[in-house]
């Protein structure tokens, strides 16, 4: 895991677009992370916000067609939270968002990302398929729900989770293609799997 | 009631929601700090078929999308033009140029006398003298309907000017991208030709259009007429060459305006290389000056990738967004925190 004079050093080279840095916008305080004695760079919860409405539906299916995917899309409503209103999260609630950083990791970064105990003390769960691959580019979406048991009001630009940084060593992949980073928490689409495809079959 | 269907048009998300902030501040510049900004996703057809301010609500500005581009940040510019209608409420300048809108209009009659008459055959018997034309008050009424015309032309110039001045060459090429090559309707003659006001930005905008692929930029467009009498002939006529020859005066009153209000917003070239190359690296501007800076910086990445902007493009048009929109947001994000 990367310390904060490594996490400090990455930000840096990010900043002057080397392939190796770790690029963030609005990038946070390199001097306070470089000072923190931390390992984990602390980012801010983004304006957009997705939830799934309530409806008819009866169940959601992972084995689901492409038709499907698009009833889904239907079933989600967007939000837009200005800078000084906030979203309430009531209990039991589940709300996409994302971060209002967008970063670019270069190939030799992966990383986690984690709630703030501050939150989770008080029930917000801020993320639950937590890996970040190398190469991701765009904002993360974030997966909050509250469990606890009274309302939380979340208010965009909170600091709201924190990443954890690992070196990849020599890594060359990017796991994100061209012109894919998204500013938006996006549901995202499940993919097709052979296997269970074959393991379902009549045979 | 329209005003309520701008309302409720606001709630869509598909609006670019993040640039709010960004004109909200280029409007308390240019019009005061009590100005009051409703963006919205508003023009069903085209950006030219709503009355973009109130004169009961002059501190309102009305900034509509076209419904269908709303997601399209590279369209913002075109907001300049609804700003501009707000800078012309709030500065009276219909009472500084109706003077010369209605002398252009009584120059006009008595260079076309022959016309005149032809189209208002009640006044062929008499003579375009001063007197006639001061005092006459059938004549003084065509004076009036002309001047009027003349005067929602120029209003619209006025607009356009502001647009150039606040965007530089992203409102000339959102403007084409939008409108080129015709409305798909009949001109309205409130409305200077769409000819005539790519003209007018091409020729007093301050943009080299030939940088971006668009050295006959007039031609690009094209006006389909509608059905007019002789009477409407001459009004519309007469108009469009008071529009003409006062272009260049609404270009250089806007200028002046934006340069004394809002310049720290106005279009930077040596502002924009950095956050191009910000967009190469697939990353949002990190410290931008200003919402047309990232919006001209949006243009040049897109027309650098070779595949101008066609509806084959969407991917890259969408993409290109989500970079302008977040740069839009760190802008605010950065304005914001300035001070703390």
């Amino acid at each position: 895991m990367l310390d904060c004079v490594e996490l400090a050093r990455k930000l840096r080279l990010g900043n002057d677009a080397d392939p190796n840095g770790l690029c963030i916008v609005p990038e946070p305080s390199i001097c306070e992370i470089e000072k923190s004695g931390e390992a984990s760079v602390t980012l801010r919860l983004g304006r957009w916000f997705v939830s799934l409405r309530q409806s008819s539906q009866t169940f959601f299916d992972t084995d689901i067609d492409h038709a499907e995917h698009e009833n889904e899309a239907r079933a989600s409503k967007n939000y837009f939270v200005p800078f000084g209103k906030e979203f309430v999260l009531h209990p039991g609630r589940f709300v996409l968002s994302s971060t209002l950083e967008w970063m670019k990791f270069p190939p030799t970064l992966g990383g986690y990302v984690g709630g703030k105990s501050t939150w989770a003390r008080r029930g917000l769960i801020i993320e639950t398929a937590a890996g970040i691959h190398p190469g991701f580019n765009g904002c993360l979406t974030l997966e909050l729900t509250n469990v606890g048991e009274v309302p939380i009001k979340i208010r965009p630009g909170m600091k709201i989770c924190q990443i954890f940084l690992h070196a990849i060593p020599e890594g060359k992949a990017h796991s994100s293609g061209l012109l894919t980073g998204r500013r938006r928490p996006y549901l995202g689409k499940v993919k097709g799997d052979p296997i269970l495809k074959s393991l379902q079959g009549d045979g | 009631m329209p005003i309520l269907g701008f309302l409720l048009r606001s709630t869509n998300t598909r609006n670019s929601f993040e640039a709010y902030y960004a004109f909200s501040e280029i409007a308390n510049s240019l019009i005061g700090s009590d100005a009051k900004v409703i963006f919205s996703s508003e023009w069903d057809f085209s950006p030219i078929t709503y009355p973009m301010s109130f004169p009961a609500l002059p501190s309102y500005v009305l900034l509509g999308m076209p419904s269908l581009e709303s997601a399209n940040a590279l369209v913002l510019p075109l907001a300049g033009h609804e700003l501009g209608h707000s800078v012309w409420l709030n500065e009276d300048l219909e009472s500084r140029f109706a003077p010369d809108v209605d002398e252009g209009a009584k120059r006009f009659i008595k260079a076309n006398w022959a016309h005149f008459i032809e189209a208002f055959d009640e006044h062929k018997d008499r003579q375009p003298t001063d007197e006639e034309l001061a005092d006459n008050m059938f004549i003084k009424l065509t004076i009036s309907d002309i001047s009027q015309l003349a005067l929602y032309q120029i209003e619209e110039i006025f607009c356009d000017a502001v647009g150039s001045h606040l965007f530089g060459q992203s409102y000339a090429l959102a403007f084409h991208y939008l409108l080129a090559p015709s409305l798909g309707f009949d001109r309205a003659l409130e409305y200077p030709t769409l000819q005539n006001r790519a003209e007018f930005i091409a020729k007093f905008g301050g943009i080299n259009l030939a940088d971006h692929g668009l050295s006959n930029f007039s031609n690009e467009f094209e006006d389909r007429w509608p059905p007019m009498t002789k009477r409407q002939q001459f009004h519309s006529s007469a108009a469009d060459t008071i529009g003409i020859a006062l272009a260049e005066k609404m270009f250089g009153c806007a200028l002046d305006i934006v340069s004394r209000k809002a310049a720290s917003f106005a279009a930077l070239p040596s502002a924009q290389p950095g956050i191009v190359r910000k967009f190469e690296n697939s990353v949002p501007a990190r410290e931008p000056r200003s919402l047309p800076d990232i919006v001209n910086a949006g243009w040049t990445y897109l027309q650098s990738q070779k595949s101008g902007i066609q509806e084959t493009d969407r991917g890259r048009i969408e993409w290109i967004s989500e970079l302008v929109l977040k740069s839009i947001e760190v802008l605010e994000f950065r304005n914001r925190t300035a001070n703390a």
